[in-house]
């Protein structure tokens, strides 16, 4: 697979090595899990400590993070240590040892877990979260972010050239056009929609957030007809002032019924 | 959308604000709305320039770098030279360009309207709503536009959508605005219903329009009766409706008269005997009756003030005033209107 996000990788990577922590922000399917993986094997290659911590229960997380820094997670006695503990215990070996932290889908991690990765960035712990749509709070709120912007048609091309090569399904130039237009620069999406022509399914409408409801400015640009009845007055035209009347009732009436239509549900599927 | 919708789409469009029905800036306006789809090799416009439709295909998206305003300069800047030639074809250049993407953000991908950004524009924001290619939706929309681009084309090919809707209307400003405007030109007839106001009688046949009194007035003649039409003011009809019915082709002619102490029947005899006088005339001596059926406008309005007579003339015709004038020397100011049809001369 062609990595695209070559600029963007160099960037964490550096701001990593200088010790700040990131919040990267990318729509579902913009590639962040794909681009954490990659900085994490760019460190590793230059001989750091780098954990991609998984998605998985904060216990889980932890015990990963734990394994790396080679922290034993049972006490003297041979205990069993728990979540709080092992937070505790990763704090105190993180103020000596030098390791990048690296938390995929980080909007889903559980406020336990966000407390202790705020009292690390306290300490002056490097890390990067990945995330879609995280809460604008605590350490969301304190990391400097940036976001990733739609790759290029190009990219997004090459994404569905290597999905439908996988698969030995042959797609024209045109086929390839129409499939870019449901795209709008997720890779993600690319697949899904080579995956669904492959299937025979049409595709129900693009999902990507690269749209812009020009509804309201349509709306806007009709009620302009509205003029005409001002004209009307001024040039004391009855005509006109008739026909600037009947343009508004008719604006008002598409108006109602173009705002009465379903809104898009961005949260749920229906059918 | 299939190359038929764009074609009437952006027919309708340019219909409607150029307010035209050529079917010369139509038909360019139509075709130039396939221009567009030029980026996919499937469309009518793509067939007809294939290395163009592939060397867009191979780098952008459908709907994309096409369908942008970059895209609409870029055609009216190319096209420029079409304004000294005919600038309503030029427009319609545009203008079917311009509709021929925009109808676009109506389908389930939207357009890049605002290329290089990658946002797509879209309308309206739930893509079930939006058409699908092929559709019965897209059917549903091509029969509506048909009927709209056949009542446009219907309208402007007549007067013109307001005097359509005045004539729908019925209004007395209607037929004043239109008088106003086509006075000129055109001897109108106008169809009126209502009631005298004198005589009580019921009204409902054609006038000949002398001329305009208010926004809401006209004086109109039938044969040799004037009346003052309208729904307001001092009225001899009483109008419900006014409609323009007819309109004959004129020339206008206007002449300003002047004269001190001179033969009044001199002057008036030079005249066409048809032709409306309006203004005052000081006439030495007494004048003969002049007697207006009830319910009519007097054209001509006498007052004595010892030797002289005073008469106001508010378009009255040559001929009746000759009559009056007889051999009497007379002053004057007067404007008189002769229309002669085409037909006449």
């Amino acid at each position: 697979m062609t990595f695209y996000r070559q600029k963007e990788a160099a960037i964490i990577v550096q701001s990593l090595k200088a010790a700040e922590s990131l919040l990267v922000l990318g729509d579902t399917g913009s590639g962040k899990s794909f681009l954490a993986a990659q900085v994490q094997t760019q460190l590793q290659k230059e001989g750091y400590l780098c954990v991609l911590v998984p998605q998985d229960v904060p216990k889980a997380q932890i015990l990963s993070i734990t394994s790396c820094l080679g922290i034993p997670d049972t006490n003297i006695e041979g205990g069993k240590l728990n979540i709080p503990q092992l937070q505790n215990e990763v704090l105190i070996a993180l103020e000596h040892t030098t390791a990048f932290l690296l938390f995929d889908d980080a909007h889903r991690l559980t406020p336990l877990v966000r407390y202790w990765l705020e009292r690390l960035h306290n300490q002056g712990q490097p890390m990067a979260l990945f995330a879609t749509n995280p809460p604008a709070e605590g350490i969301f709120l304190r990391l400097p972010r940036f976001t990733l912007q739609p790759l290029p048609p190009k990219a997004i091309k090459q994404i569905i050239g290597e999905t439908a090569n996988k698969l030995n399904y042959e797609l024209s130039n045109s086929q390839m056009s129409q499939m870019l237009a449901y795209c709008g620069g997720c890779p993600l999406l690319a697949e899904r929609v080579v995956k669904e022509s492959y299937l025979e399914i049409d595709p129900e409408g693009p999902d990507h957030h690269q749209q812009l409801d020009i509804t309201p400015f349509l709306v806007a640009l009709l009620m302009l007809a509205g003029i005409v009845r001002i004209i009307g007055i001024g040039l004391n035209r009855t005509s006109l002032y008739v026909i600037g009347g009947l343009c508004l009732v008719l604006v008002g009436i598409i108006r109602y019924l173009v705002y009465r239509l379903p809104k898009n549900n961005r949260k749920r599927l229906s059918p | 959308m299939t190359g038929i919708t764009h074609i009437i789409f952006s027919a309708t469009g340019t219909c409607i604000l150029l307010g035209t029905s050529d079917p010369i800036v139509l038909s360019i306006a139509g075709l130039m709305g396939l221009v567009p789809d030029v980026d996919t090799s499937r469309s009518w416009s793509g067939q007809l320039l294939k290395p163009l439709s592939h060397y867009l295909e191979k780098h952008h998206d459908h709907r994309g770098i096409t369908h942008s305003l970059l895209a609409s300069i870029v055609i009216a800047l190319l096209t420029a030279p079409v304004i000294l030639l005919n600038p309503q074809i030029y427009a319609a250049i545009v203008l079917g360009y311009t509709l021929g993407w925009f109808a676009d953000c109506f389908t389930k991908t939207g357009v890049q309207g605002l290329y290089p950004s990658q946002l797509r524009l879209v309308c309206p924001g739930n893509p079930k709503y939006r058409i699908a290619t092929g559709s019965k939706a897209e059917y549903f929309l091509l029969t509506f536009l048909t009927l709209t681009l056949s009542l446009f084309i219907w309208i402007n090919s007549g007067s013109g959508f307001i005097q359509s809707l005045n004539w729908i209307l019925g209004s007395s400003f209607g037929a004043v605005e239109q008088y106003k405007q086509e006075g000129g030109q055109y001897l109108l007839t106008v169809h009126i219903n209502g009631r005298n106001v004198q005589t009580q009688q019921p009204v409902d046949s054609q006038f000949d329009i002398v001329q305009d009194l208010s926004a809401n007035s006209l004086i109109v003649r039938q044969g040799d009766a004037f009346f003052i039409a309208g729904t307001q003011g001092n009225l001899n009809i009483e109008a419900s409706s006014m409609r323009v019915v007819g309109r004959k082709p004129i020339t206008f002619a206007v002449q300003k008269l002047d004269f001190q102490d001179k033969l009044v029947n001199d002057i008036l005899s030079n005249l066409p005997m048809d032709s409306y006088l309006t203004g005052e005339l000081l006439i030495d001596g007494e004048v003969g009756t002049i007697t207006t059926p009830v319910g009519q406008l007097s054209t001509i309005q006498a007052q004595t003030f010892g030797r002289i007579t005073k008469l106001t003339l508010t378009s009255a015709i040559t001929k009746d005033v000759l009559k009056l004038t007889k051999n009497s020397f007379g002053s004057g100011s007067l404007f008189m209107r002769s229309l002669e049809e085409y037909a006449a001369r």
